[in-house]
């Protein structure tokens, strides 16, 4: 069967085993299930299902990690991603998906596979070669310890710029459970400590490359197809600005209608933004525009700062929040090197900068003192104590120790009430959005897969004209956060870029069914059998939390976020409450046709979405 | 040459895309009563008809209007009098982080 | 500066974003619908630590060294406005033009042994049309 768009194999690796025997196999791809999950999230998410079990630590061997990309991967079309699937450590192993852009991505197809699974533990530090069909465990010592910049620069100098590099830092070794995973250099898997589960593994790397081809099945339509999306970008409502300035755009925006956190989520509102923002960016550090394999959009900003002692791909909006307002700096330059350091490291700069201004405001009221933090005067806006706690963080050092297991279990251990402020669910780190200024972020933060996530719906700013819905109440959030989680995942199967497909094309559902229509010859697809495959991967992946223990009282917000109002912006005042918050959950399970009580999917929606005989243990 | 009934001067600040570039401010006065959408109307034809076509037409605009930081609701445009001294800034409504 | 005598792609790198749609679209072009960077004419090296890319493709040498150091004449000014091109059949894949080429930009097809060089498309080049970030451009005849 000729296979169009897809490579046609997962490769598994079993590290384990001793003098480096590695056990390596292929496996087509099951046809038949194909249709029902294409790729990326959704088959990724059924391979973690079918290989583990509640039992499986994150940390065990057999907890695989699972490189997966899709059928539109590599192929002429728009950005192309890869996605991290395992079980996170952050969240006592629920279910993790952690995309990047990059150059990998198309090296896994181009080498022959549509996802690559890893289990085992190898015998002693090692990093992974895969050429095409050649898969090899290669000693990695001399790589252990090492940076994730000076890692890849070394597997780069040895093995020859071909290769394409998958790697982790100190802080993935030292197994902390926001470690990300790097690749080519400026681009992360960063959310849920996918890094921690690779050290776990004795992977400090993977080195690919690929000399074979993706069969495209209308490439003449597809031509014409790039055509319009070009065209569509030309006339779109933010294409320019996306590219101008990237994510950090959303600093003006996000400003402005006071849902920026700010001092460990004390305020929506900073005084010191304009010294941060986009345009200061622009000003005093940028130098050129990085984009990912296959974007006409480079969004991302390289930037030099401190006197050119640092230089990085950054900061992203999200580590603009955390590691600026959040901790209270406003120095642009600072926070430029707080991006390089996490990067350098193999750190999560959301949970980390998250974690950070947790632990200043314990230390600010008391609750923590200098002899808890080895001295630091950990108060906020004091920048080099942040560029201190991120060292500290990667190397389990001191009140970093304390702080790496997470803002959830740094609470439990302080105490005094801590919690209260310890903004994160299930275990994972708020970013960028003050749910108090816009509720339905709330609501999206306590559904999202992998924990408190802004990835699987965003609704802040949607205009209404494309969803009626009250901005500080209930009504009309429910739906319309469905709504968003569900428009993601067709791009997450392809995977594709989904902030290029929003703000420069401004793709709808049809464009999405129009791309596998032309890459993968699927003829009949529609926008029906998207949007229900969509609901599907949606309540597959709930199936896989809920088979790990959670439940309705999982989905929920920290209590500052929950009961406290903010003293400043357009929601100061507004309290979201139990009442406001359960209301929109009790509609979205019954929207998604989830158990009211429960949140566990019923029979009827397993049905319904064919999902019954993918579950094999469901009971 | 100073306006006799100029009450005071405000800034406009364009966060996006206007006239050509993004991120540069000017200064107007005032008069009595003024209110945004006045003092929009006050300026040049080609930057009011673009302000007009992003801004102030679409029901639902892509755009919108702070007043000293923060948004203000569309409505406000044409109510609220200004006093003077306020900054008023126009930014995308690009929330993608 | 010399009158060009052909027509050739025009880079400059400063515009380059190291996305190397160009790659992509190039080797889908030219084999009929497979996407493999292995096979593209033009390639992107990609210096990460200062984010310097530079496209690379064939400059439509006035006075080709390929040409003559091919050992079977199987380059010949018999493309798009006389530019060298590959007679892929007549090709025996002794890579001399490969190690000719003062810009390195004759590829080597390592799976059909046979070099590869750009032939403009016959005078729309595919990468130019989608690079928009003006990175490439094409550079008519003088």
């Amino acid at each position: 069967m000729k296979m169009e768009g897809y490579a046609g194999k997962i490769l598994y690796v079993n590290v384990s085993g001793p003098g480096g025997n590695l056990a390596v196999r292929t496996e087509p791809l099951d046809a038949t299930i194909l249709r029902r999950l294409i790729g990326g999230r959704g088959y990724g998410a059924y391979l973690l299902y079918q290989l583990t079990t509640p039992a499986t630590d994150p940390f065990h061997p057999e907890n695989p990690i699972i490189f997966s990309t899709g059928p539109l991967t590599g192929t002429p079309l728009a950005g192309s991603k890869f996605v991290t699937i395992t079980k996170s450590p952050l969240t006592g192993g629920l279910f993790l998906d952690s995309y990047s852009g990059g150059e990998v991505a198309g090296e896994i197809k181009f080498a022959g596979y549509d996802h690559i699974v890893i289990q085992g533990r190898a015998p002693r530090p090692s990093y992974l070669l895969i050429d095409d069909d050649r898969v090899e465990l290669r000693d990695g010592s001399s790589l252990w310890g090492k940076t994730t910049l000076e890692a890849e620069a070394m597997l780069k100098k040895t093995l020859g710029p071909e290769y394409k590099i998958i790697v982790i830092g100190p802080a993935g070794e030292n197994g902390v459970p926001f470690s990300c995973i790097c690749t080519d250099y400026y681009h992360q898997s960063g959310r849920g400590g996918a890094g921690a589960v690779m050290g776990s593994k004795n992977l400090k790397a993977l080195a690919i490359r690929g000399t074979r081809g993706i069969s495209i099945a209308d490439a003449r339509g597809l031509a014409a197809f790039r055509a319009y999306l070009a065209e569509r970008f030309r006339k779109s409502q933010y294409g320019e600005l996306r590219v101008k300035y990237g994510t950090p755009y959303t600093t003006v925006s996000v400003s402005s209608i006071g849902v920026l956190p700010t001092r460990n989520f004390q305020q929506g509102t900073f005084e010191g933004i304009e010294k941060i923002n986009c345009f200061s960016m622009k000003e005093k550090i940028w130098v050129s525009d990085h984009g990912c394999l296959g974007c006409v959009a480079p969004c991302m900003n390289f930037v030099r700062a401190r006197k050119g002692r640092v230089r990085v791909v950054g900061p992203e909006y999200e580590t603009i929040a955390l590691l600026g307002s959040n901790v209270g700096v406003d120095d642009i330059e600072r926070i430029a090197e707080f991006n390089e350091l996490c990067d350098a490291h193999g750190l999560d700069t959301i949970s980390t900068g998250n974690v950070i201004a947790f632990a200043m405001e314990c230390y600010e009221r008391g609750l923590i003192d200098r002899g808890a933090t080895g001295g630091l005067d950990l108060r906020f806006g004091n920048a080099d104590a942040v560029a201190e706690m991120i060292g500290q963080i990667a190397m389990r050092r001191g009140l970093g120790d304390l702080l790496a297991d997470g803002v959830k279990k740094a609470a439990q251990r302080i105490g005094k009430g801590s919690s209260h402020f310890a903004i994160h669910v299930k275990g994972m780190e708020i970013p960028g959005y003050e749910p108090r200024g816009a509720f339905a972020m709330g609501l999206a933060y306590a559904t999202a897969t992998r924990g408190g996530c802004h990835r699987r719906a965003k609704p802040v700013e949607i205009p209404q004209d494309r969803f009626r819905y009250d901005n500080f109440g209930f009504e009309g959030n429910a739906a319309m956060v469905k709504k968003l989680q569900d428009a993601r995942e067709p791009i997450h199967c392809g995977i594709l870029c989904d902030a290029l497909l929003r703000f420069c094309f401004e793709a709808e559902m049809k464009d999405v069914a129009q791309m596998y229509r032309l890459v993968v010859g699927w003829e009949d697809v529609s926008v029906p059998e998207l949007s229900q495959l969509a609901e599907r991967i949606y309540t597959l992946t709930r199936c896989f939390n809920v088979r790990e223990g959670i439940r309705r009282k999982d989905d929920t917000l920290p209590p500052r976020l929950l009961y406290e109002p903010l003293p400043d912006g357009p929601g100061k005042g507004k309290i979201i409450g139990d009442e406001t918050f359960n209301q929109m959950l009790s509609e979205y399970y019954h929207l998604r046709g989830w158990d009211p009580q429960t949140g566990i999917p019923t029979r009827e929606t397993l049905k319904r979405l064919e999902l019954l005989d993918l579950l094999s243990d469901w009971a | 040459m100073e306006n006799r009934d100029e009450i005071g001067r405000v800034k406009i600040h364009f966060l996006a895309p206007f006239g050509g570039k993004d991120n540069w401010e000017i200064e107007i006065s005032i008069h009595r009563g003024d209110t945004v959408r006045d003092i929009f109307q006050r300026l040049p034809q080609p930057l009011y008809e673009e302000i007009y076509r992003k801004v102030l037409q679409p029901e639902h605009a892509r755009y919108g209007v702070a007043l000293n930081g923060t948004m203000i609701p569309p409505e406000e445009l044409s109510t609220r009098p200004l006093r003077g001294g306020e900054k008023i800034s126009l930014l995308a409504r690009l929330v993608g982080g | 500066m010399k009158a060009k005598k052909y027509p050739s792609i025009h880079i400059d790198s400063q515009k380059c974003s190291g996305c190397r749609l160009c790659e992509l679209v190039c080797s889908t072009q030219k084999s009929a619908g497979v996407t493999n960077p292995q096979k593209s004419r033009i390639r992107v090296e990609v210096e990460h630590r200062e984010n310097q890319n530079v496209p690379q493709v064939c400059q439509q040498c006035d006075d080709p060294p390929c040409v003559t150091a091919c050992p079977v004449g199987a380059i010949s000014r018999s493309g798009f406005q006389g530019i060298p091109v590959i007679d892929r059949g007549a090709c025996t894949g002794c890579e001399a033009c490969v190690q000719v080429c003062p810009y390195r930009v004759m590829f080597f097809d390592r799976e059909e042994k046979v070099a590869l060089k750009c032939d403009l498309c016959g005078g729309e080049p595919e990468c130019v049309k989608n690079c928009l970030q003006g990175a490439i451009r094409f550079d008519a005849k003088a």
